[in-house]
């Protein structure tokens, strides 16, 4: 029986009851009908208004009576939800600055109408701000009028069962509910949702990209193609590429891309859904980190948290550890959390690869929901840029930036060495936070004034990158290569720990990374390289909760003169080596085989407060009652893992149109065991094996078909397994290890197309593709209680389908535009229908650009970045009820930069965040901080570059 | 060339409509059958934060009534039930309600009161811990006089037959005048004997060490002597909502025994919140 049939039997029953019940007391008291109105709504969004009817006096139906500027007064219903809880909507097209008028009525059962909120003479009035088409762009304008009421075809789900609603609320594990029962909406203007959405339309996409038309018969003229398998570590842009040939390539503008198969090839032709941004594009893109350039390409947003770390999503998932940065080839990411030192500035940057999806099977643990490579420049010659600019203050004044940058590289005979460094000083925007966790304790103690916000994000950072390395040809056949990088990271946090401002707080971090490489071709058709590696990677994050002269009582040993405090201070290792050979078996076949070894570990780890359990002070530092040491947890078996891995993947052009690639890696990676407590008993080894498949199909010179099909894993962090911290009345939000936690595997479906056409002097490249990605057992922080977030694996899954689509035209070297969107939907599949939805990150992203000459000298690049809105998951009670949503989002960067002067020199000026638009980002308890994260305001930087 | 920049503007244009971008339903009821009374609310019961964290408060009573007997048919049923005034909540799934009118009380709106589903935990608390714990409950209210600006979501609600006499005006920790849980009168200062025990029913936040407790209960909640039972129907776990509900319907079910709230926390020198309009 359907859920339909159901509300229709019972309908009339209830109004029977509701009827009975009312008659006796007829009239006697007053309908009302309990709402707020908002005081301000977003111009074009329609206005969505809830209330309860409360009252015994009969109503037979309400209806909104509402006007927006200079209109006379429509009607609307407002339609039963369920219970006395009723819901009407004001169109969009009403929602004009200044604002919108309503009021409610009721028709009691003699036809008359009666007030029930506010009324004629005295409607309610929502202020309407800014302009309808404020931050659109072009193009989204062009979207046309989403609107209103466009007949919701989603399927409505099923009120959820008691059994739906038991698993959702306290055991999130169990089964999920049966699918959906799909039930055509019965008014479907009824549903906000699309609506909202739809006002949004500057926020559904976000799109760029990355490489442009080949030109058919390129391939061959450019080196990389040529030569046989380069490695990622190893690859330099070839020497013997002429500059005649950089333009041409720049012009044809295929980058190539290392990451997907080990070797450099052209993007389009790589088994995997792949982009990658070479140096001139970063450069017209205006972008002066990795940040910048990842929120342009398709599928992927930036966030921060409160912490100030940059969160990279992919496809609508966003998890640290889920995202393999490499640098040069190494991994970045931290052993202990996963996260990864990866916002480097981009001036030393040859290029930037990402892989979203588990595309690659060759990097094993870690490359889930993609992998970005980052590749510094090696090539022969000298680079080197200064830049300087900032965000202005409210005092007129500056927050300044400085950096500066230099690479190069140098042959002698047969040795080169090569070296890049970055430093980098900001002094960070700052912008209000009006309300945190301890806004009323800081007012009350009188450590703030009424008016004064709650605090101020910091951004202040100071950046080292230090490359150095050399390469020698030992002999024609063979090659060694050794590099060594540090990196040094000291920063504020952008607010503090979870929800409460810590304006002192610290955040050290620094990675040590050293690589030996050693490659020899054994003859035309088989090539080894073995390698050896190592980093070590210090965390030391000291957080301040509360301003400086907080009390968190009367007594003595209640204030603290220098806020509470506390400080994780934490040491990785890993050490690897590996081996692998590239085979060329016969014509149009490469057999890649490898496997390596690597050992992770957990140097140090420490853990102190300067207040006790319960919030009293202590006279330093110390580490409280309760905190587990994971060093000698099992005799420091759980600190450890060794992982070893193999992996085998033929790539085989059956004919010229169609290359098959076939892979399987196979990992091993020690986890800790547990028994039936939960306690850590020792380690165990879990296996892990992921095959891989490609066809690429190219039916013609222009068109590419891709399909694809990966998996791959991710083991817990060390964090989720283990990190376990008291909880105290202060410091909230705290990570609860889960010791059983279990890898989690992702399947991947892909299908993709290229287009490229080339008509004249121009070039147009079209690219769409969709995917399908499958999770097991991911694993999530679920807030069941606001304090401690348990991790836990989600047994039923998460699924993720969605299509980005990217196009590029060149019409000449300097006059090019670009367009990406991406959308997809992410469903978490041990949730009830109606909440199933995972949605803190946009779900629809556009993204464009435009480079244009003005004169011989100038250029001119916008580009435009758009979100859509983005809500909380309600994957708990909790989450359910600190509901919020962040607006969509608009930004705009336009940059002005001229071609090379005397060869030598080139000038930027980029401003970025023109419109300072109010960007913001989630926050772990939206109920506390409801202002949410501020972003970075407007900005500009004048950046000068040379080369020798 | 110009085709397929058409081609590619229109597939822009057409691109999946906003409104294709559905969002979690927040406003789904939590229950099969949100429709059905379960009893009758002899009064207007207020939501809001000082009547739920501030004062005795009906719903309040009938959630610790309902953990009180949850265990009546074991060997160690409880003598007391307690609830955090933080559980009983105002926020509902998608509109804040200030205040449940007297009358029929549907079953929808008493699970979104009662929003967390924790489970129901009896466990005997040693005298020290009783007292401990309403010291603590009581350590967040506001002196007469003063503005009740944020009230604490410890402070406790009890069950039926226990009294706690409340003196706003004395000392955080020695805020407990007078205690009677049942017929046993708690002598205060509290006994140090441990083997003097009072079983109780709490929701496991409270006794897992939420709002603060945890430093009173410690290890009571793993503590195998302190006899921890946790509430279950044949349907598997009881939660705290559940349990109200039924408690509501075997015991408010008609409007000549609706629920009405009891005096058994006494205060004296307090704020209290204003009772707005007739009553």
């Amino acid at each position: 029986m359907t859920v339909k049939s159901v509300l229709t039997r019972s309908r009339p029953f209830l109004l029977a009851l509701v009827f009975l019940t009312a008659l006796p007391v007829l009239a006697q008291e007053q309908a009302t009908l309990l709402h707020n109105a908002p005081e301000q709504a977003a111009p074009g969004v329609a206005l969505v208004v809830d209330g309860v009817l409360t009252g015994t006096q009969r109503i037979m139906r309400m209806v909104i009576r509402y006007r927006g500027p200079g209109e006379p007064y429509s009607e609307t219903p407002l339609e039963l939800q369920y219970g006395d809880l009723y819901r009407g909507i004001i169109p969009a097209s009403s929602l004009t600055p200044p604002g919108v008028e309503y009021y409610v009525e009721g028709f009691t059962p003699s036809g008359e109408r009666v007030p029930l909120f506010k009324s004629a003479t005295r409607p309610a009035r929502v202020v309407v701000v800014g302009q309808v088409t404020s931050t659109r762009t072009p193009i989204s304008s062009r979207t046309a009028e989403p609107r209103t009421v466009e007949p919701e075809p989603a399927p409505r789900a099923e009120p959820p069962s008691r059994n739906e609603r038991t698993g959702r609320r306290s055991e999130p594990t169990v089964k999920a509910e049966p699918a959906p029962k799909a039930e055509p909406t019965p008014k479907a203007e009824r549903k906000p949702e699309p609506v909202r959405k739809a006002s949004g339309s500057d926020d559904a996409m976000e799109a760029l990209t990355a490489e442009l038309p080949p030109d058919p018969g390129s391939t061959a003229s450019r080196p990389s193609a040529v030569r046989p398998a380069r490695s990622t570590e190893s690859e330099q842009p070839e020497p013997e590429r002429s500059e005649l040939e950089e333009d041409l390539a720049l012009y044809t503008a295929e980058d190539t891309l290392a990451l997907a198969t080990r070797h450099e090839e052209k993007v389009k032709k790589v088994p995997a859904i792949a982009a990658s941004f070479g140096r001139e594009q970063i450069r017209a893109l205006g972008a002066r980190t990795v940040a910048d350039v990842l929120d342009v390409m398709p599928g992927l947003t930036l966030s921060r948290d409160v912490q100030g770390f940059h969160r990279v999503a992919i496809r609508g998932l966003r998890n640290d550890a889920e995202v393999l940065f490499l640098l040069n080839g190494q991994r970045l990411n931290n052993f202990f959390d996963g996260k990864a030192l990866m916002n480097l500035p981009v001036e030393n940057l040859e290029r930037i690869e990402v892989i979203r999806g588990p595309g690659s099977a060759l990097y094993g643990a870690g490359a889930f929901l993609g992998v970005v490579n980052i590749v510094t420049q090696r090539s022969e010659g000298l680079l080197a840029a200064v830049s300087g600019g900032g965000f202005p203050k409210l005092d007129d004044r500056l927050a300044t930036t400085f950096d500066g940058h230099l690479s190069g590289a140098h042959s002698f005979g047969r040795l080169k060495l090569f070296g890049d460094a970055d430093v980098w000083h900001q002094v960070g925007d700052s912008a209000p936070i009006e309300t945190d966790a301890l806004s009323a304790d800081t007012l009350a103690q009188k450590l703030r004034e009424p008016l004064e916000p709650s605090g101020t994000t910091q951004d202040d950072r100071f950046l080292l990158n230090l490359g150095l390395g050399f390469g020698y040809e030992l002999s024609s056949e063979s090659h060694l290569q050794v590099s060594a990088r540090l990196l040094s990271e000291e920063r504020s946090a952008l607010v503090g720990l979870f929800d409460t401002v810590g304006p002192g707080s610290r955040l050290g971090w620094q990675v040590f990374l050293g690589d030996i490489t050693y490659e020899h071709e054994l003859n035309d058709r088989v090539r080894l390289r073995a390698r050896l590696y190592g980093d070590q990677q210090s965390t030391d994050r000291l957080f301040q909760i509360g301003p400086d002269g907080f009390r968190t009582g009367p007594d003595d040993n209640q204030l603290f003169p220098d806020g509470m405090l506390e400080q994780t201070r934490v040491t990785v290792r890993s050490l690897g080596t590996s081996v692998d050979s590239d085979v060329s078996l016969f014509e149009g076949n490469r057999l890649s085989l490898g496997a390596g070894a690597e050992l992770q570990m957990l140097g140090a780890y420490g853990y102190e407060t300067n207040y006790t359990l319960d919030s009293r002070r202590r006279p330093a530092l110390t580490t409280p009652e309760g905190v587990v040491d994971m060093l000698t947890l099992a005799d420091g078996a759980a600190s450890r893992r060794l992982t070893f891995s193999a992996f085998a993947q033929d790539q085989w052009t059956v004919v010229e149109p169609l290359t098959l690639t076939f892979g399987v890696r196979a990992d091993v990676t020690q986890l800790p065991s547990v028994d039936n407590a939960n306690a850590i008993t020792g380690t165990q080894l879990v296996p892990s094996v992921n095959p891989r498949v490609g066809l690429v199909f190219s039916p013609t010179d222009s068109l590419v078909l891709k399909l694809l099909y990966g998996r791959a894993f991710r083991p817990p962090t060390l964090q989720e397994l283990l990190e376990t911290i008291p909880n105290t009345y202060y410091n909230q939000g705290r990570f609860e290890g889960n010791p059983a936690l279990l890898p989690a595997v992702v399947n991947t479906l892909e299908a993709g197309a290229d287009l490229i056409q080339v008509s004249g002097e121009s070039r147009v490249r079209i690219r769409a593709n969709a995917f399908l990605e499958s999770f097991s057992n991911p694993i999530a922080a679920v807030d069941t209680s606001g304090n401690i977030v348990p991790v836990r694996n989600r047994e039923l899954g998460v699924l993720v389908y969605g299509v980005e689509g990217e196009a590029r035209l060149e019409a000449s070297k300097r006059a090019t535009t670009w367009i990406n969107a991406s959308l997809f939907r992410a469903e978490d599949q041990g949730l009830p229908a109606n909440h199933r939805f995972l949605t803190d990150t946009p779900q629809a992203r556009f993204n464009a650009g435009v480079s244009m000459p003005i004169g011989d000298f100038i250029n001119f690049d916008v580009v435009v970045r758009a979100g859509a809105e983005r809500r909380n998951n309600t994957r708990s009670v909790l989450e359910l009820i600190r509901r919020y949503k962040i607006p969509a989002y608009g930004l705009i960067t336009a940059q002005v930069r001229t071609e090379p002067i005397g060869d030598h020199f080139e000038l930027a000026v980029v401003v970025q965040n023109v419109f300072d638009s109010d960007l913001r980002d989630d926050v772990p308890r939206p109920d506390r901080m409801p202002g949410l994260i501020p972003r970075e305001g407007v900005s500009a930087f004048l950046t000068l570059r040379a080369r020798n | 060339m110009s085709r397929s920049l058409t081609a590619v503007l229109l597939a822009v244009a057409l691109a999946p409509g906003p409104g294709c971008l559905q969002y979690n339903d927040q406003c789904q009821p939590l229950v099969a059958d949100p429709e059905s009374t379960v009893g009758y609310l002899a009064e207007d019961v207020f939501l809001d934060r000082p009547y739920a964290r501030h004062d005795n408060n009906a719903l309040g009573q009938l959630a610790a009534d309902a953990f009180r007997h949850a265990e009546d048919g074991s060997k160690a049923p409880a003598e007391l039930g307690i609830i955090n005034g933080g559980s009983l909540r105002a926020e509902g799934l998608c509109v804040t309600r200030t205040v449940i009118p007297k009358g029929p009380l549907k079953n929808g709106l008493l699970h979104e009161v009662l929003l967390f589903e924790n489970a129901v935990v009896t466990v005997n608390l040693t005298e020290q811990q009783l007292v401990d714990m309403f010291e603590h409950a009581a350590a967040g209210l506001y002196l007469e006089g003063q503005p009740i600006l944020f009230p604490s979501g410890a402070f406790l609600h009890v069950s039926e037959g226990t009294t706690v006499r409340l003196d706003c005006s004395r000392p955080v920790g020695s805020r407990v005048v007078g205690l009677q849980v049942n017929a046993r009168t708690v002598p205060l200062p509290a006994r140090a004997d441990p083997s003097i025990v009072y079983r109780v029913a709490m929701p496991d936040f409270l006794l897992g060490g939420g709002d603060g407790y945890g430093t009173i209960f410690k290890d009571a909640a793993t503590d195998l002597s302190r006899n921890p039972v946790t509430a279950s129907t044949a349907e598997g776990k009881a939660t705290d909502a559940n349990l109200t509900e039924a408690h509501m319907r075997s015991n408010h079910s008609t409007e000549n025994r609706a629920l009405r709230e009891a005096g058994r926390i006494l205060f004296e020198n307090c704020a209290r919140p204003a009772r707005p309009g007739v009553r």
